[in-house]
């Protein structure tokens, strides 16, 4: 066998963390790549993955520092080299597709210049003909209308399109090797398995070494013939993904695997028909409009009703039951969530609780008792927790606002909530950054069952998970919903995440519906062509 | 975008009216009047009365303030209290002297500023940074007045280069300035460089830890070239608006400064007129300082969208 591409032997980082003592961020790593290979990197956060992958392009965080080991790249020791020879190397023969491409590309230079100077660093061709090859990548990477994209900006690209200028502009060097820290976080299912394809070809066209990271198992089983599992700053297993992902040799490795939620195709244990539950929330023919009203139609009542985002949304949701909401990004689910809360008004329709309670569009003309009755939960716990409020003042909130509790008696009733979403009463006294992700979150769901709530909106609030927590989440929602008859509005774009938990499923497109039915039926036999298209984009471990 | 445009100056406009509105009513609330400033001792009786005549003061204040606001459009403000000043005469010259000082004050200062926020930003903790960071913290916690005196100390009495105070009139050529002005530019300088690199220095850090600038790095780009081409054109944006700020304050006159230094500019202008109760003087010199703020604020978003391709595409998109 020929030497690897990328070889990392025996590496330690870590930072000073107080006074002389060091906190290792990775701990004796080995691996390496060879060329045609693909090897995947997965962990939860803070597994030490991305520092990984950019240690292998000599790079490191601000504070952080190599301890010990080697990384070489096609034999040259990239920690020796000069910055000089770094810059050579780095977007030339070893190339990075960044996480978030939307925030990786310079919002004030336009994509066109954004490649050509990659170009004229790493190629020495000639001004005009810079110009040509750039467009030439840009169609590489399957861009439509590629002399329009030339001209803009970043931001007025989708996420999907992003991605694609941030490929091109690392096959601009003509790499050997290509770093993939996180590509498709963030993307939808469809566009994310478009890129991996794409990646794919052109991985398999140049013969490049890969080393791709990633926290989803369903894309490194996708793309990757051998993976390592990351835990704390060290390789606890690797081998042929094969192996790693069917019949994993260690505890930890067995445990991220299960976690990881899958469609059952014919459901295991048929759910239960519920005898016609009372009815807990409908919406009738609900409408909304992201078009700001202007001021002339604001004064004399006039809004335009033709630019309707989302339109035709109908559904009827009984005690204790459950609605998924599907679709790509951008389809309206997230906004019927926020009309459903009043934080953004329908411009038409009704929506009604407990059968005969109107709600009003907008949450300022809505009664406290109403309010009370639906509760939201957002999708990242950092940014709908007050971070300078402790968890009792967090959840003495609702119970003050809805139920006039105060002091001790209010701080009991908290503790008994931590209890319910299986926290200690320990945690009352704590901030929010003393908690990890998987903690933050079930204060953000004892917080909206502070309120004992009929109907609990749940935005996207798995995502920002690592999938272990994941599942414990899922399990705590699914027991809070079986014991308190709560029916949950549950937005997500995992189609299994949301078949796990629910009992309805509304498919959406583009501010549409696309299908709509019981879960068991539509994931047995979905009808629309879209609804096929998102079911063959879900990508599994060992499928 | 000219939509947006035609709607600012419109806020604008509205903004300057109910400056003039709340100003003329301030004015009315006060005792006394033009008359009374006037005639002092003699203000009663017949005298009083006929002075009112002749004045107009006798008229409603609604109809007093239309046709003063009519005058203040075209730039008229009528006469100062002692009946022979035309006030808009006198304004147009201090604000040629106010221009002048900040004029001087802006082209060494906004450079300069810009100049040591980045040094200081891209050597963050380091020692250039570090002080420069503990200088602009006493430039900006020093009084002007503190400062002023000490540099009159410095310049005029212990070296002897420079006048201590302008003795130049208001009304002399602008070239007569040179060099009484610079003390008074050097402290304007002080507390505005201070303002606006600690701004600068903020965004510069900010930017430099972005994700974009560490892509940029692993892309290959030198370290020069990222901080010209990836970095400072989203970093030096929200200078503007500092900047715009500090523009602001130099043309609504600088008052301490100018009294210190006997500076002729709009601030002492002000600190005259109120002293002397003169009235139209002081309602001419608010509604003046209003518009300047207005104007130099609409001019400074303006800029900022032209400069950030985000809100300028934006705002294209959404017509």
């Amino acid at each position: 066998m020929s030497a690897p591409i990328i070889d990392i032997r025996d590496l330690s980082v870590g930072f000073t963390a107080r006074a002389g003592h060091t906190q290792e961020v990775l701990k004796s790593v080995s691996v390496s790549v060879h060329a045609g290979e693909t090897l995947g990197i997965v962990g939860e956060s803070g597994s030490g993955k991305s520092t990984l992958a950019l240690a292998s392009m000599g790079y490191m965080k601000p504070g952080l520092r190599k301890l010990k080991g080697d990384v070489t790249f096609q034999g040259t020791d990239v920690f020796a080299q000069s910055l000089r020879q770094l810059e050579g190397l780095r977007g030339g023969k070893l190339g990075l597709i960044p996480q978030s491409s939307g925030q990786a590309l310079t919002p004030t230079m336009r994509i066109g210049a954004q490649i050509i100077e990659a170009l004229s660093l790493h190629c020495h061709l000639p001004a005009s003909e810079c110009v040509s090859r750039a467009e030439e990548l840009l169609d590489q990477v399957r861009l439509p209308d590629v002399p329009a994209i030339m001209k803009r900006f970043p931001h007025e690209l989708s996420g999907g399109q992003q991605q694609r200028v941030a490929i091109a502009m690392a096959l601009a060097g003509e790499p050997d090797a290509l770093v993939l820290d996180e590509p498709t976080t963030g993307l939808d299912v469809t566009t994310q398995k478009q890129i991996l394809e794409l990646v794919q070809d052109l991985a398999r066209e140049r013969n490049m070494a890969m080393m791709l990271v990633s926290h989803d198992l369903g894309v490194i089983a996708r793309c990757c013939h051998r993976v390592a599992v990351m835990l704390y700053g060290e390789i606890v297993l690797e081998g042929p993904s094969e192996n790693v992902l069917k019949t994993p040799d260690h505890a930890y490795a067995q445990k991220l695997i299960d976690a990881v939620p899958r469609i059952q195709k014919a459901p295991a244990t048929p759910k239960p028909a519920k005898p016609n539950p009372p009815e807990a929330l409908s919406l009738e023919g609900i409408g909304i409009s992201y078009a700001q009203p202007s001021f002339w139609e604001k004064t004399f009542g006039k809004v335009k009703q033709d630019s309707l985002t989302v339109e035709g949304i109908n559904l009827s949701l009984g005690k204790g039951e459950t609605i998924g909401l599907v679709g790509e990004s951008g389809s309206g689910k997230s906004t019927i969530l926020k009309a459903i809360a009043g934080l953004m008004p329908a411009a038409k329709g009704t929506i009604r609780v407990g059968g005969d309670t109107m709600l009003k569009p907008t949450i300022d003309r809505r009664r406290p008792e109403e309010l009370r009755r639906v509760q939201m939960i957002f999708q990242n716990p950092d940014d709908s927790l007050n971070p300078r409020h402790t968890v009792a003042e967090i959840l003495a909130q609702p119970l003050h606002l809805y139920f006039g509790m105060t002091g001790q008696k209010a701080r009991d009733r908290a503790a008994d909530m931590l209890e319910t979403v299986r926290l200690t009463p320990a945690y009352l006294d704590r901030l929010p950054r003393q908690m990890s992700g998987g903690e933050k979150q079930r204060v953000a769901i004892a917080r909206a069952f502070a309120a004992e709530p009929e109907i609990v909106l749940c935005d996207e609030i798995t995502s920002a998970l690592d999938v272990s927590v994941q599942a414990s989440v899922l399990e705590l929602l699914a027991e809070l919903k079986l014991s308190k008859q709560t029916s949950y509005v549950f937005v997500g774009h995992d189609l299994a995440v949301v078949q796990q938990l629910s009992d309805q499923v509304m498919v959406l497109r583009h501010g549409r519906v696309c299908e709509a039915g019981l879960v068991d039926e539509v994931y047995a036999n979905p009808q629309s062509d879209y609804t096929k298209t998102l079911f063959d984009a879900v990508l599994e471990p060992g499928m | 975008m000219i939509d947006l445009l035609v709607r600012r100056l419109a806020l604008g406009v509205v903004t300057v009216w109910l400056v003039s509105v709340i100003i003329f009513a301030g004015m009315e609330v006060l005792p006394g009047d033009a008359c009374t400033v006037v005639l002092e001792r003699d203000a009663q009786g017949e005298v009083l009365e006929n002075c009112r005549k002749n004045l107009g003061l006798d008229r409603s204040a609604v109809e007093r303030y239309l046709s003063w606001a009519a005058g203040a459009v075209r730039g008229e403000f009528g006469v100062a209290a002692d009946g022979q000043t035309k006030i808009s005469t006198e304004v147009a010259l201090r604000v040629k002297n106010s221009i002048l000082l900040a004029f001087g004050a802006l082209v060494v200062g906004v450079p300069l500023a810009i100049f040591l926020g980045v040094v200081a930003g891209l050597a963050r903790d380091r020692f250039p940074d570090i002080f420069v960071s503990t200088a602009a913290i006493f430039a900006m916690t020093i009084p002007e007045f503190v400062s002023a005196t000490i540099l009159v100390l410095i310049l005029s009495i212990w070296l002897g280069w420079l006048p201590a105070v302008v003795l130049t009139p208001a009304d002399a050529p602008m070239l007569d300035f040179w060099p009484e002005f610079i003390p008074a530019v050097i402290v304007l300088i002080m507390v505005m460089v201070a303002h606006i690199m600690r701004m600068v220095r903020s965004s510069v850090i900010e930017v430099m830890a972005s994700e974009y600038v560490q892509m940029a790095t692993l892309k290959g780009v030198p370290y020069w070239r990222i901080v010209f081409k990836h970095a400072l054109p989203s970093a030096l944006l929200p200078a503007i608006n500092v900047v715009a700020l500090t523009v602001a304050w130099l043309l609504g006159g600088v008052v301490v400064v100018e009294v210190v230094f006997n500076y002729p500019g709009i601030g002492r202008m002000m600190i005259d007129a109120i002293s002397d109760r003169d009235l139209p003087i002081i309602q001419a010199l608010v509604m003046l300082i209003a518009a300047t703020y207005v104007l130099v604020n609409l001019v400074a978003d303006l800029m900022s969208m032209l400069f950030n391709p985000r809100l300028r595409t934006l705002k294209m998109r959404a017509k």
